[in-house]
C-alpha cells in the first residue's frame, strides 16, 4: 500500500467531516473500550498479568535470534519451510514463488497485517494470481478497493448501507441478484460466496499472532473461523509474520492470549485459537500438504536496537486506537497507510520514513490514555516524543516551528525577561477578554480560535500566584 | 533467501548486543535463555462444572448434560429436533464414537458429505473451565474441517476431561511425546463477525451454532 501519510492534515480534515465515519467512530466508547473495561475488571490478575508480560517480553527481545532459531530449527524437523524476508517486496516474491512452485492458482487469505505491510494482494494480483480476501472486513475492503481502517475492525468505517450496494454489485457475478439490507443476510451471502473460495482454493495464507519456538507452532486468533478454513482447505498453508511474533513456550502463548482478547472487543477468548504445527501428518483425516511460513524484518531488527525497542512487545490488539481522542476523531485512514492510532503513528514513520509521516507523531495530546490500557505496557506517548526530537534534529519540522520553539526556549530559561512579560501579557488579556471571558480571535493563534474559543486567562500568572502564597499573602 | 537470513540476524545481533552473529544454535539453546515460565494462573470460586458450562452459554453456545455415552444419540436428536434439523448427520471417524447406537439417524462420512454438513459431532480432547473452550485436535480420525464446515457443530465433552487452564492443555500436549498434532482448535462458542456496523452477527464462516454434549458419568 502506497503511504499517504504525508496527506495527513488534509486526509485528518476531510474525516472530520465525513458523517457515517464519525457515526461509526462514536460508538467506539460504547463497543470497544466499555467491554474491555468490563472484561479487565472482572478478571483481578489482570493488571499482574501485564506486568508480567511486559517483563516477559522484554526477556524474550533480549535473545530474540536464539528464539527465532529454535523456532525455525522446530518448524523444519517438522517438515515446514522457513523463509526470510528483509522487507515487504522479498516477501510478496517469496510468497509468489511458493505459490507458482506449488502451481497454486487460487489463493485465499486470512487476515494479516504483515500482508497489508507488504502490499501481498496487489503483488500476488499482478503476478497472475487469483486472491481472495476471507475476514469478512477485509473483503468488504477487497471490493471498495481500499485499506484496513482499524487493525482489529479494517472495515469499521463502511455503513450497512455502502455495503449492501458493494455485495449487490459483486455477487451478481455468483448469480445473487437481490439487494440485501439487513446485516444477518449480508453475512449470509457473503458465508456462501466465500464457502466457495474456502472449497476451491489451492493455497491459503494466514498472518499469526503468535510464534511459539518450543514447538515451531503458529497461533491463529478469530471469531469467523475463516482463519481456520484458510489453513486446514488448501493444500499449501503460507503463514506470514514479523520477526517479533515468536515466543519461546506455549507457557507464554497462554499468557498473552489472556491480554489480547480482552484488550481487543473484551471477550475473554475468542471463538477459535488455533495452533497450526507444520503439514499434514502422513495419515491425518485433512489439513495442508505444504506449510511455509514467511519472517519479515521490515525494520523490526533496527527498532531492537534503538529507541523503539518496546514497541516490538505490540501484540496487536487495537486497544491504543480504540483509546486515543486523536483516531476517534479522525478514524483509520487520515493515518495514510496500514496502522492506524498510537501504535500506527509509532510505527508508520520507522516503516515508511519520517519525511513521509512525520506529521504523525505530532498528532497527539500526550493524554496517556493508550498507554493505560496498552496490555503490554508499552509507553507510546514517550515513542511518539522520541519521534519528534528526531523530527526536530533531522531538521524535518518547518522553520517557523523551528525558530518559534528556539525563541521559546530562550525565553523560558531567562526568567528575568520571562516573568515580567508573562506577567504584562496576561494582564492585558485579562483586560481585554474580560467582557466575553473568551477571544473569538487572536493573533498567530489562529489554528486555535478558528474551530473555538481561547478562554480569557484571570489576569496573573500561576508563579506569581505562588509567590504570593509562598509570602503568605493570601 | 539465505542472505536475507543472515542479514536479519546480523541485524539482531547487533541489536541485542552480541560481539558476533548466531546462525545456528544447538537444540536446547533455546530452553537454556528462557526456560518454561511459571505466568500467574487466574482463580475462580464456583464449581468447575458450573463455570464450564455458565462460560459457554455467555458466548451464545448450548450445553446439555448427560449421565452416559449411551445416551449421546438421543441427545443429539434433541438438539435436531429443537432446530428444526434434517436428521443426517457427520461424525467423526473417532473409535470413541464408534459404540454408539443412532436409532433414527442417517450418519454420513464421505468428504462430499462433510462439505455439506448441516450437523457435525466430534469427541473433545479437553475442556478448559477457565473459559469454556473445548479442545479438538487433528489425526486420523479427527478431521479438522468437519469444526468449521459443519453448520451446526456438536462437541462431546466428558467430565472427567475438564482442566483448569490452557496450561494444563499444554501439559496434555507434552504427555503425548511426539509433535503436535497439525492443529489444535480451542472452540469457545459458535462462529461470529461484527465487521458489519460494529453488530455481532453468527455464523460468519464458521458454525453457526455450537453445542456441547457433557457427558457428566455420575447420577446426581
Amino acid at each position: 500500500m502506497q503511504p499517504r501519510s504525508r496527506d495527513f492534515k488534509a486526509l485528518s480534515a476531510k474525516s472530520m467531516k465525513d458523517e457515517s465515519l464519525q457515526g461509526a467512530l462514536r460508538q467506539l466508547e460504547t463497543g470497544f473500550v466499555r467491554a474491555r473495561r468490563d472484561s479487565a475488571s472482572a478478571l483481578p490478575e489482570f493488571e499482574a498479568l501485564r506486568d508480567q508480560a511486559r517483563d516477559r517480553l522484554d526477556d524474550v527481545l533480549a535473545n530474540l535470534d536464539i528464539h527465532l532459531l529454535a523456532y525455525e530449527q522446530k518448524v523444519k524437523s517438522q517438515g515446514g519451510h522457513v523463509h526470510w524476508a528483509r522487507d515487504g517486496k522479498e516477501l510478496c516474491e517469496i510468497v509468489s514463488k511458493i505459490c507458482h512452485d506449488a502451481e497454486a492458482k487460487k489463493i485465499i487469505r486470512g487476515k494479516s497485517m504483515i500482508g497489508e505491510e507488504a502490499g501481498l494482494n496487489e503483488a500476488l494480483e499482478s503476478d497472475g494470481f487469483e486472491v481472495m480476501e476471507t475476514d469478512l472486513g477485509e473483503y468488504i475492503l477487497q471490493l471498495s478497493k481500499e485499506g484496513p481502517s482499524h487493525i482489529i475492525a479494517p472495515a469499521i468505517h463502511k455503513t450497512k448501507d455502502e455495503i449492501s450496494d458493494l455485495f449487490h454489485e459483486a455477487h451478481k457475478a455468483h448469480g445473487l441478484t437481490e439487494r440485501q439490507s439487513e446485516t444477518s443476510a449480508l453475512v449470509a451471502e457473503a458465508r456462501q460466496v466465500l464457502r466457495q473460495a474456502f472449497l476451491n482454493a489451492d493455497a491459503g495464507i494466514t498472518g499469526a499472532n503468535f510464534l511459539i519456538a518450543e514447538t515451531g507452532s503458529n497461533i491463529i486468533v478469530t471469531n469467523e473461523g475463516n482463519g481456520d478454513l484458510s489453513c486446514t482447505l488448501p493444500r499449501v498453508h503460507i503463514v506470514t509474520a514479523a520477526i517479533d511474533k515468536v515466543i519461546p513456550t506455549l507457557e507464554d502463548a497462554s499468557l498473552l492470549l489472556r491480554l489480547l482478547a480482552r484488550s481487543a472487543t473484551g471477550q475473554e477468548i475468542t471463538a477459535y485459537t488455533t495452533l497450526s504445527t507444520g503439514p499434514k501428518h502422513p495419515d491425518d483425516a485433512d489439513g495442508p500438504e505444504e506449510y511455509h511460513v514467511v519472517l519479515i524484518d521490515n525494520g523490526r531488527s533496527e527498532m531492537l536496537g534503538n529507541e523503539f525497542r518496546e514497541m516490538l512487545r505490540c501484540i496487536r490488539c487495537g486497544a491504543c486506537m480504540n483509546h486515543c481522542p486523536v483516531y476517534g476523531n479522525i478514524g483509520g485512514h487520515a493515518y495514510g497507510w496500514v496502522y492506524p492510532g498510537p501504535m500506527g503513528s509509532v510505527l508508520t514513520p520507522l516503516m515508511v520514513g519520517l519525511d513521509e509521516a512525520g506529521n504523525l507523531p505530532n498528532a497527539c495530546t500526550l493524554n496517556g490514555r493508550c498507554q493505560d490500557v496498552c496490555p503490554v505496557r508499552i509507553p507510546l506517548p514517550g515513542l511518539l516524543k522520541a519521534h519528534r526530537v528526531r523530527e526536530f534534529e533531522s531538521r524535518l519540522t518547518s522553520s517557523l516551528v523551528r525558530y518559534g520553539l528556539a525563541g521559546w526556549a530562550w525565553l523560558a530559561r531567562n526568567p528575568v525577561i520571562y516573568h515580567p512579560l508573562m506577567n504584562v501579557s496576561m494582564r492585558v488579556m485579562a483586560v481585554l477578554g474580560r467582557r466575553r471571558g473568551a477571544f473569538r480571535w487572536m493573533p498567530f493563534a489562529s489554528g486555535w480560535t478558528d474551530v473555538r474559543d481561547l478562554p480569557a486567562p484571570q489576569g496573573s500568572t500561576f508563579q506569581s500566584i505562588w509567590r504570593k502564597r509562598e509570602r503568605g499573602d493570601s | 533467501m539465505s542472505d536475507a537470513r543472515s542479514a536479519i540476524l546480523e541485524q539482531v545481533a547487533r541489536a541485542v548486543g552480541r560481539k558476533n552473529p548466531v546462525t545456528q544454535i544447538n537444540e536446547n539453546q533455546g530452553k537454556q535463555v528462557a526456560p518454561k515460565p511459571q505466568h500467574i494462573r487466574p482463580k475462580w470460586s464456583e464449581p468447575d462444572v458450573e463455570r464450564f458450562v455458565q462460560k459457554l452459554k455467555n458466548v451464545q453456545a448450548t450445553v446439555e448434560t448427560v449421565i452416559s455415552d449411551t445416551e449421546i444419540p438421543a441427545a443429539v436428536q434433541r438438539f435436531l429436533d429443537n432446530h428444526n434439523l434434517p436428521a443426517k448427520i457427520s461424525v467423526s471417524p473417532d473409535p470413541r464414537l464408534a459404540n454408539l447406537i443412532w436409532p433414527d439417524l442417517v450418519r454420513v462420512t464421505s468428504w462430499q458429505a462433510r462439505r455439506e454438513a448441516v450437523v457435525g459431532i466430534a469427541p473433545a480432547e479437553a475442556g478448559v473451565v477457565e473459559t469454556g473452550s473445548v479442545l479438538l485436535v487433528s489425526g486420523q480420525t479427527g478431521p479438522t474441517s468437519l469444526n468449521f464446515l459443519s453448520e451446526n457443530h456438536i462437541a462431546i465433552v466428558h467430565r472427567e476431561q475438564l482442566v483448569a487452564h490452557m496450561e494444563d492443555v499444554w501439559e496434555l500436549l507434552r504427555l503425548r511425546n511426539e509433535d503436535l498434532p497439525r492443529t489444535v482448535n480451542f472452540i469457545t462458542g459458535p462462529s461470529k463477525t461484527a465487521d458489519i456496523e460494529q453488530k455481532i452477527e453468527y455464523g460468519a464462516h464458521g458454525p453457526k451454532r455450537f453445542h456441547v454434549i457433557l457427558v457428566d458419568g455420575k447420577k446426581n
